[in-house]
């Protein structure tokens, strides 16, 4: 098909097109990649630790030895429960050392005792069970599923997925009523074209096809450079090193999460074209 | 090429403002059409060009009856007729080279070709220097011989024109109905809706009257008498 220059140019609203398209691309990119990477520590944290409790004694002083060997047989017949094992005090002074530092008073603080159990996440074995056959060995142990302490940032983390996910919708209604708005002005200003066109033997389709072509250009470019922001701003983020502060594991987007993404720029730029095309089509269609 | 057969139109639910009209337009036939302002000329040429549909009676367009025909098939239908419009409908962006050229790229004509028969048209209407410049350069009558070169270019079987002398001076309006008589010469059914009544009895052609909504055929002989 030969491309006829019908549409009257319109630098300004090209500009414009070009730029909103960037925007949204843009905005839609950042807060789902930010949704995605949430979403992961969201799972991370409910993972990795739904299969690690752990009971917590105050001190070594009251406790005998042979008390603990006691506890650790019994816990390991808990059906659900895969092993049971205790934190050596060098274990814990190691794992402690970054917080407390290596000197003569940290090695006197009394440390807790603490075991360490596998579990299996699938037998929902359930702390208050545990607690009731807990208590007949080591009554003053507290058991810590973990739960209590990652439930917070979980929450966190799902409300921030939410919170995008909401986010791009209306990104989405909005970028969806600014094409439809812009393919109604551009068809006002042509409208005279279409009907010449129409007049001189142009069939329907070929005047939406018409009229499609200059939306999908400024959409692509539009689309790109979006795209090439939105990329750019997440290499930098990611760039960031957050491994200063222990609590917050390093953010990351999986390859999957990638061609999600680059389906946001495609799918605009189709979007975008579809809808110059059905409101072209729809006024064609209105012609005698 | 065209029929009709006691066809009625009313717009909406208007009045009738055409009665019963039947006439039969032969291929390389010219009729004037004729009438006072507000007798249903420019309703008619609509209808020839499948812009209308008669609201009752029968209309057959080179071997198509309107009636039963399908929207898909108008656009090749239209594509076969030549029209010329009063006020031109020239596109201000294109230069004049490109609005002439926009039926045979609509028909998908190859470039090459293309280039051949818009420069040979453009020539034909006296505008071969033109070419290259806006419509909006041009005086009216100018803008008058690039609209009928446009409608021509396509070697049209048909070739309406509504008022094409109604914007331009005496002179022009009888060089442009010089290139409507050549035209017929070359076997194009012409019909040249008209109320200048100067101009029609300078060329003699069979005239159709619109009288009060009914339609007159007036022989040549008798329609210089007028
Ligand atoms: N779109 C329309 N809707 C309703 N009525 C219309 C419409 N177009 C024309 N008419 C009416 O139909 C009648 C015929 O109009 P038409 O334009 O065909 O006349 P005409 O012979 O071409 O007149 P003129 O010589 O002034 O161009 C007129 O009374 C006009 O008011
Ligand atoms: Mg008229």
């Amino acid at each position: 098909m030969t491309r006829i220059p019908i549409q009257n140019e319109n630098r300004a609203m090209t500009a414009l097109s070009v730029f909103v398209s960037a925007m949204m691309v843009a905005l839609s990119i950042l807060v789902l990649a930010g949704a995605a990477a949430l979403h992961h520590l969201d799972v991370e944290w409910r993972h990795a630790l739904a299969d690690r409790w752990t009971i917590e004694m105050e001190s070594s002083d009251t406790l005998h030895p042979v008390d603990v060997e006691k506890a650790l047989s019994i816990l390991r017949t808990i059906p659900g429960v895969i092993d049971a094992r205790l934190i050596t005090q060098d274990e814990l002074r190691r794992l402690l050392d970054p917080w407390l530092g290596v000197d003569a008073l940290a090695a006197e603080l009394p440390l807790p005792i603490l075991i360490d159990l596998h579990v299996s996440p699938t037998d929902q074995i359930t702390s208050s069970l545990f607690s009731e056959r807990l208590s007949a060995v080591l009554p003053n142990a507290k058991l810590d599923d973990h739960e209590s302490w990652t439930r917070i940032p979980v929450r966190i983390a799902q409300t921030g997925e939410v919170f995008g996910l909401s986010l791009f919708s209306a990104i989405i209604l909005t970028a969806l009523s600014t094409i439809a708005a812009a393919a109604r002005a551009r068809l006002a200003i042509n409208r005279s074209e279409i009907e010449l066109l129409h007049t001189l033997g142009a069939s329907d389709g070929y005047i939406a096809r018409q009229f499609q072509t200059d939306p999908f250009r400024s959409a692509a470019v539009g689309s790109l450079i979006g795209a090439a922001i939105s990329a750019t701003i997440i290499v930098i983020a990611g760039r960031v090193d957050l491994s200063i502060a222990p609590m917050i594991p390093q953010l990351y987007l999986t390859a999957k999460d990638v061609a999600f993404l680059l389906a946001v720029p495609i799918g605009a730029t189709l979007l975008a074209t579809l809808v110059a095309r059905m409101t072209a089509y729809s006024l064609a269609r209105r012609l005698p | 090429m065209i029929s009709f057969d006691k066809v009625g139109f009313q717009y909406g639910v208007g009045p009738e403002i055409l009665h019963d009209i039947s006439v039969t337009i032969e291929a390389g036939s010219f009729h004037f059409l004729t009438g006072p302002s507000g007798a249903g000329k420019s309703t008619l040429l609509s209808m020839m060009h499948f812009d209308r549909r008669p609201t009752r009676g029968f209309l057959s367009i080179m071997g198509e009856n309107v009636a039963m025909l399908a929207r898909a098939k108008t656009p090749l239908l239209r594509r076969k007729i030549g029209i010329v419009f009063q006020d031109f409908r020239l596109l201000e962006h294109l230069s004049v080279f490109d609005n002439v050229a926009l039926p045979l790229r609509l028909a998908g004509e190859k470039e090459r070709i293309l280039s051949r028969n818009v420069t040979e048209i453009l020539e034909w209407v006296g505008l071969g220097k033109a070419m290259h410049v806006s419509p909006r350069a041009l005086s009216g009558g100018e803008q008058q011989c690039v609209a009928i070169a446009r409608a021509v270019v396509g070697r049209p079987g048909l070739l309406l024109a509504d008022e094409p002398t109604g914007s331009v001076d005496d002179v022009i309006g009888q060089r442009v109905m010089r290139l409507f008589e050549e035209l017929h010469r070359l076997g194009t059914a012409v019909i040249i809706a008209s109320h200048n009544e100067n101009l029609i009895r300078r060329f003699p052609h069979t005239r159709l009257e619109l009288m009060d909504g009914h339609l007159v055929r007036i022989p040549v002989e008798f329609g210089m008498k007028l």
